[in-house]
């Protein structure tokens, strides 16, 4: 598998919106970063346990390269699943968030997407702006991973037979589309990870954790405005290691969508991670 | 009816947002089409009556939500039933731990804690082996290969690197895709953690689910003749071994 690196390196030009067109295109991004002190760890209370609380042992750094390099010779990572999720050598397709401002609800999403693949429900494609639109009363308004992964665990997310994609419209929002939606609820389990505050390294062993337990997470970046699907934990260099992600810029950006963070970019913001969705 | 009050709990004195208490009535399961005339039980003809002890659990709060958690002294998930909102049953023998949470939101209600409780006779001593699996027994129901792997996302840390392998392993999944039955858009296989909410799910999983386990990762096939019912083995390959005496 070929990696798109993004690192302190890579010029804007590849990842920046208002520079990146795809097929022509602008796209957008949309993160507002969380508010911690508004929003804390652990805010919703027993629907999402702060992962300290979990007990569930963090992976060392000295582990990662050897699991790294069974992982991929198993061809047992999320993304070796999301490439072979339709059929050998068919791809999962990456979500499309266009030019507007929810990739904050594209991210978590394309993480319930994950899931279901994961546990080899049956394929849907999911419709990220139903949960964007009735969280900033149909405006394009920006927003962080953990808020819109909150309506997907009280109400899930409809999907694109009912509510279609990239459509703002107000006829979508009706009982048939929720009804629809609580089919892919995140339910009663995911982590909401510490905050990444002093060395971030707390932060960085609980996603490396989440990632090598095969556990997709919802990164959001400050550097890049952005919130996006994380896979993969990933050695790009012996000792260098970064998340494999999954953008909401179709497959025709990046590698089949994907992508790996390197470096100082390789440290997320903020971080959620659903590990369970209605069966 | 019979019953005796064997547990009640309340929750951190002082600050306590629920109570729960359980009962251990004898109840009859096992007839079909109960209908009751005057003093008489009409029952249908392949009725095969059981009375046999019961575990009720009954929690009195004031939140909106009420989750239970069964478990063996072994660490393994008892199935429930909700009987009506807040009162929940436990259909078997043995000696079980519950974890209870009540949450309701809008009015800050969050609580937690745990209780013990015993239905019927005590299980005996000691930690005995457990079940061998039962090979000749079907645990999913219907025509053709079908396999359940049941799982626990929040403690895959504690199993071997090979072991976890196996739940996401690409030879596994395309020997399960290219094998198993076909319904709909449904390849019928899953991979579900023991949490999974299974009540919108397709009966035939929603029963599976409800097969006992002794440990965590279990495996359940069936190819509709025969099946298997046991722990997850250790590697890739002696999965596959397992898988291929049941789906060829």
């Amino acid at each position: 598998m070929s990696k798109f690196i993004i690192n302190d390196d890579t010029p804007e030009s590849v990842y920046m919106p208002g520079q990146v067109k795809v097929d022509g295109k602008t796209v957008g991004t949309g993160l507002v970063p969380r508010d911690y002190s508004l929003h804390p760890v652990g805010y919703m209370g027993p629907l999402c346990p702060p992962m300290a609380g979990v007990d569930m042992p963090l992976i060392p750094e000295s582990d990662w390269s050897a699991i790294i390099k069974e992982q991929k010779a198993n061809k047992s990572r999320l993304s070796d699943i999301r490439r072979n999720l339709l059929g050998p050598g068919k791809p999962m397709p990456s979500l499309d968030q266009g030019s507007s401002n929810f990739c904050w609800t594209h991210s978590g999403t394309g993480a319930v997407m994950m899931l279901r693949g994961v546990a080899n429900l049956p394929y849907k494609r999911l419709s990220a702006f139903a949960v964007a639109c009735v969280l900033t009363g149909f405006k394009n308004d920006g927003g962080w991973g953990a808020w819109g992964l909150e309506k997907m665990i009280l109400s899930g997310v409809p999907d694109v037979s009912v509510w279609p994609e990239r459509s703002m419209a107000r006829a979508n929002d009706n009982p048939a589309t929720w009804q629809n939606a609580a089919l892919n609820k995140v339910s009663e389990s995911w982590m909401d990870l510490e905050p990444p505050v002093y060395d971030r390294k707390l932060s960085r062993l609980q996603v490396a954790t989440c990632l090598l337990n095969r556990i997709p997470v919802i990164g959001d970046f400050n550097f890049w405005r952005h919130s996006v699907l994380l896979m993969d934990w990933d050695e790009i260099e012996p000792g260098s290691f970064g998340p494999r992600g999954l953008n909401s810029w179709s497959d025709q950006w990046g590698d089949l969508g994907e992508f790996v963070l390197e470096g100082s970019k390789s440290n997320a913001d903020g971080a959620t991670a659903p590990r369970v969705v209605t069966g | 009816m019979r019953s005796c009050v064997v547990w009640l709990l309340l929750c951190s004195a002082g600050f306590s947002q629920f109570t729960a208490t359980v009962e251990t009535p004898l109840a009859l399961t096992g007839i079909t089409n109960p209908q009751q005339i005057g003093s008489l039980l009409l029952v249908g003809a392949d009725s095969k009556p059981v009375v046999a002890p019961v575990g009720i659990v009954t929690v009195v709060t004031e939140a909106a939500q009420v989750r239970i958690k069964v478990y063996t002294e072994a660490g393994a998930r008892v199935p429930h039933k909700t009987l009506v909102p807040k009162v929940f049953a436990v259909e078997q023998a043995g000696k079980f731990w519950a974890t209870i949470t009540c949450v309701d939101f809008d009015k800050k209600i969050f609580d937690e804690d745990e209780l013990t409780f015993v239905v019927g006779p005590a299980p005996p001593p000691g930690p005995g082996p457990g079940p061998d699996p039962t090979p000749d027994a079907l645990p999913i129901a219907g025509e053709g290969f079908r396999v359940l792997i049941v799982y626990e996302s929040s403690t895959l840390t504690k199993l071997p690197p090979a072991r976890r392998d196996i739940l996401y392993a690409q030879e596994i999944r395309q020997y399960l895709d290219s094998k198993v039955a076909v319904v709909g858009t449904s390849r019928e296989w899953r991979l579900l953690d023991q949490d999974t909410d299974m009540r919108n799910a397709a009966k035939v999983w929603q029963d599976a689910m409800l097969q006992p386990r002794l440990s965590i990762p279990w495996i359940y096939i069936s190819n509709g003749k025969q099946g298997y019912s046991g722990p997850l083995p250790a590697t890739i390959a002696d999965t596959l071994d397992l898988l291929k005496k049941y789906g060829g």
